[in-house]
């Protein structure tokens, strides 16, 4: 039974490693109508970037974190005016570009950082053990962060002016221009969102798991799984599909083995597109 | 005007002067250094990827003796005395990478002399190198690059299989409580290839081993961890990547208190997992500070830190060893050229070099005497530091081995 309650703990930290990452891109499919490739290079920039702030630096670790953020953030907003705003629905030119920006960045930050794994040192020390079920108090704080992240960016998009006007453009955005959406700020503050919370997810596990230059790819295979199996455009199906997926790998590599882990995410991905071809939400944006 | 008398002599120094331009001309380069030729020693490792933390040291190793070398004169061979160049590749630990590198080195840069690191680049190269008589101080896991079909092929590394038995020996001489035994190794030909030596290791020596494999890349070692530490171990043994420390930390955030094992140690693990979770920690690599290990070893060690500004890996040190052994080779078999003795040289003397001495032998296992043999080393984590606790002579590991692989 510990064993089993471990497992799902586990399953929730790798859930939240994916969450952050996989709603932003579900937001960017939503919105912009295209697949960033290269979005899984920002949760490596937001790690990289919180390891040179606090550990080259020297910066206090939260203060190396708002920067990363800031700085990926920044890039983001140029990244979609210059390189993607124009490829908005045209599904060939914006996969070129993206997987181009995603071998620069990833190329770029080799050269840059280096081949050696970077480690960022625990911000929160200390293990909860409860009825022998472990965990750092850093996962923890971690997980509880990307749990607040969901509801953050749900709450937004459902309360908020900018969020309805975000789920106009997704739902049909000729109709939310004639209705006086400003189309540009809303492609902008999407973009913003996704950065934001794709750098963040990396300067907050970057502590738990090291970072290094080919974090990016994996993050993006991985949050595409999970938009593909949330339904595209969907950001509550990106985060539960997220979730899903963190419980496949704990369990897989519990039970079976890590090297049978990517082997089942394909397997259900196909099972459940089969079944249900939209995903469990569904194209359209919904919550 | 010139005169008959005088025309003579200033014909043949114009003569003089003519031919002197021509030798000049004609006559090779000579290496700075007043080296009389340039000998191109060839090395196809990884610099980028996964492997990277491993092939960075070990390329500059080999830049280290190379240059050591060429300090100390560089190599005399059949009257002539060659500087030493080393071609770096990066083979991104890659086997479409790991052909093409040794095809540019040797076909288009006529190398003779090679090392490949990595066991998926060893396995795709070596059927090549066999053919154009290439002469390989390879790194890899593998058994089967060790074998009389493939007769240019040295193995100038301890692997898992060399390693292990001395280790389970000093475990269980000296830690008797220990009795089981979780590993985690990666799942690719490198981490089969350590599977299958720690299960014959742990046969002989009566601990009761589990062997789990996980992707090279892995970053969250909980899931497997979960399953490890559900059977209750002594001790964890672990074999993989850079971010493998991971492994470390991890165990001790989820209440493991024993042991642990490994072949290796890197110096980011400090930073990564903690002094103080890696306290008692024992491997099987010399610690180039100890007074136990050789003179010529710790020599490079300071060499090292001195270049390159971090601490050498120990599996870095077999980079340097290959260079020096190579060059003790070729200056005993007198001759660059003559693969046949060179090899035969490898094959059957002691080879005594700055780094120490050493043979290559191995033919009771392998069926052909291309295995590096030296030393066992127990090197353990007190106090922050890694120190080398114990020294096995190579010798007593070769009977070691006999009985293990009976």
């Amino acid at each position: 039974m510990e064993q089993i309650i471990q497992m799902v703990i586990n399953g929730v930290v790798l859930g939240s490693n994916l969450v952050m990452v996989a709603m932003g891109f579900s937001l960017l499919i939503g919105i912009m109508r295209l697949i960033q490739f290269a979005h899984g290079e920002m949760y490596m920039l937001g790690g990289y970037g919180v390891w040179y702030f606090s550990v080259r630096l020297g910066l206090n670790y939260w203060l190396g974190l708002i920067l990363a953020v800031f700085l990926v953030a920044i890039f983001g907003i140029v990244l979609e005016r210059y390189f993607l705003r124009q490829f908005r629905e045209s599904l060939l030119p914006a996969v070129v570009v993206t997987v181009a920006w995603m071998m620069i960045l990833e190329t770029g930050a080799l050269l840059i950082f280096g081949t050696e794994s970077k480690s960022i040192p625990t911000v929160f020390e200390g293990v909860i053990n409860v009825s022998g079920i472990s965990l750092s108090k850093e996962r923890f704080i971690v997980s509880l962060m990307a749990l607040a992240s969901i509801g953050g960016v749900l709450c937004f998009m459902s309360k908020t002016r900018a969020g309805r006007a975000m789920r106009a453009v997704a739902r049909e955005a000729e109709t939310a221009s004639l209705m006086g959406v400003n189309i540009a700020s809303v492609l902008r503050l999407s973009m913003i969102i996704a950065t934001v919370l794709a750098a963040a997810a990396g300067a907050l596990m970057g502590p738990i798991f090291t970072m290094d230059a080919t974090v990016g790819v994996s993050m993006s295979v991985k949050a595409l799984v999970a938009i593909t199996l949330g339904g595209m455009g969907s950001v509550g199906g990106a985060a539960l599909a997220s979730y899903l997926l963190g419980m496949i790998e704990s369990f897989t590599g519990s039970l079976v083995g890590a090297e049978f882990a990517m082997l089942i995410y394909f397997v259900t991905l196909i099972l459940v597109l089969l079944i249900r071809p939209q995903g469990f939400f569904g194209f359209e944006y919904k919550l | 005007m010139l005169t008959r008398k005088k025309t003579l002599p200033f014909c043949m120094l114009m003569f003089a002067a003519a031919l002197l331009f021509l030798i000049l001309l004609l006559a090779p380069p000579v290496p700075a250094g007043g080296f009389q030729k340039e000998l191109r020693l060839g090395t196809s490792l990884p610099l980028t990827g996964p492997g990277a933390s491993y092939g960075i040291p070990d390329k500059r190793a080999q830049k280290i003796a190379v240059e050591e070398l060429n300090r100390l004169g560089g190599i005399s061979a059949g009257g002539t005395t060659y500087r030493l160049k080393l071609l770096v590749e990066d083979n991104k630990y890659s086997t479409k990478d790991a052909v093409a590198t040794v095809n540019k080195l040797v076909r288009d840069k006529g190398v003779k002399f090679m090392r490949v690191f990595g066991t998926a680049p060893c396995l795709a190269t070596v059927e090549f190198m066999n053919q154009k008589h290439i002469i390989n101080g390879s790194l890899s896991s593998s058994r089967k690059l060790v074998s009389p079909k493939y007769p240019y092929t040295f193995r100038c590394y301890n692997t898992s299989y060399e390693v292990l038995p001395p280790l389970f020996s000093w475990v269980r001489k000296n830690m008797p409580n220990i009795k089981t035994i979780q590993a985690v190794v990666m799942d690719d030909a490198t981490g089969k290839a350590v599977g299958d030596a720690l299960l014959l290791s742990s046969k002989y020596f009566k601990f009761d081993l589990t062997v789990h494999y996980v992707p090279r890349k892995t970053k969250d070692f909980y899931p497997v961890l979960t399953k490890m530490l559900a059977k209750e171990p002594d001790a964890i043994y672990a074999a993989g990547g850079s971010n493998w420390g991971l492994v470390f930390k991890s165990a001790r955030e989820m209440g493991f208190k024993g042991q642990f094992l490994a072949s290796t140690f890197k110096s980011e693990w400090w930073e990564m997992v903690g002094a103080e979770k890696l306290e008692g920690y024992v491997h099987c690599e010399p610690s180039l500070t100890s007074e136990l290990v050789p003179k010529g070893l710790r020599y490079y060690g300071k060499a090292y830190i001195a270049k390159c500004n971090e601490e050498p890996t120990g599996l870095s040190t077999y980079g340097y060893i290959w260079i020096h052994a190579l060059a003790a080779a070729l200056k005993k078999a007198d001759t660059v050229d003559d693969v046949e003795k060179i090899k035969r040289v490898l094959e059957t003397e002691t080879l005594c070099t700055p780094a120490g001495t050493y043979v290559f032998g191995g033919e009771e296992f392998y069926g052909i005497p291309h295995q590096l043999v030296r030393p066992g080393y127990i090197t353990q984590i007190k106090g922050g530091k890694e120190i080398t606790i114990e020294v096995i002579p190579a010798a007593e590991v070769f009977e070691l081995l006999k009985k293990v692989y009976r």
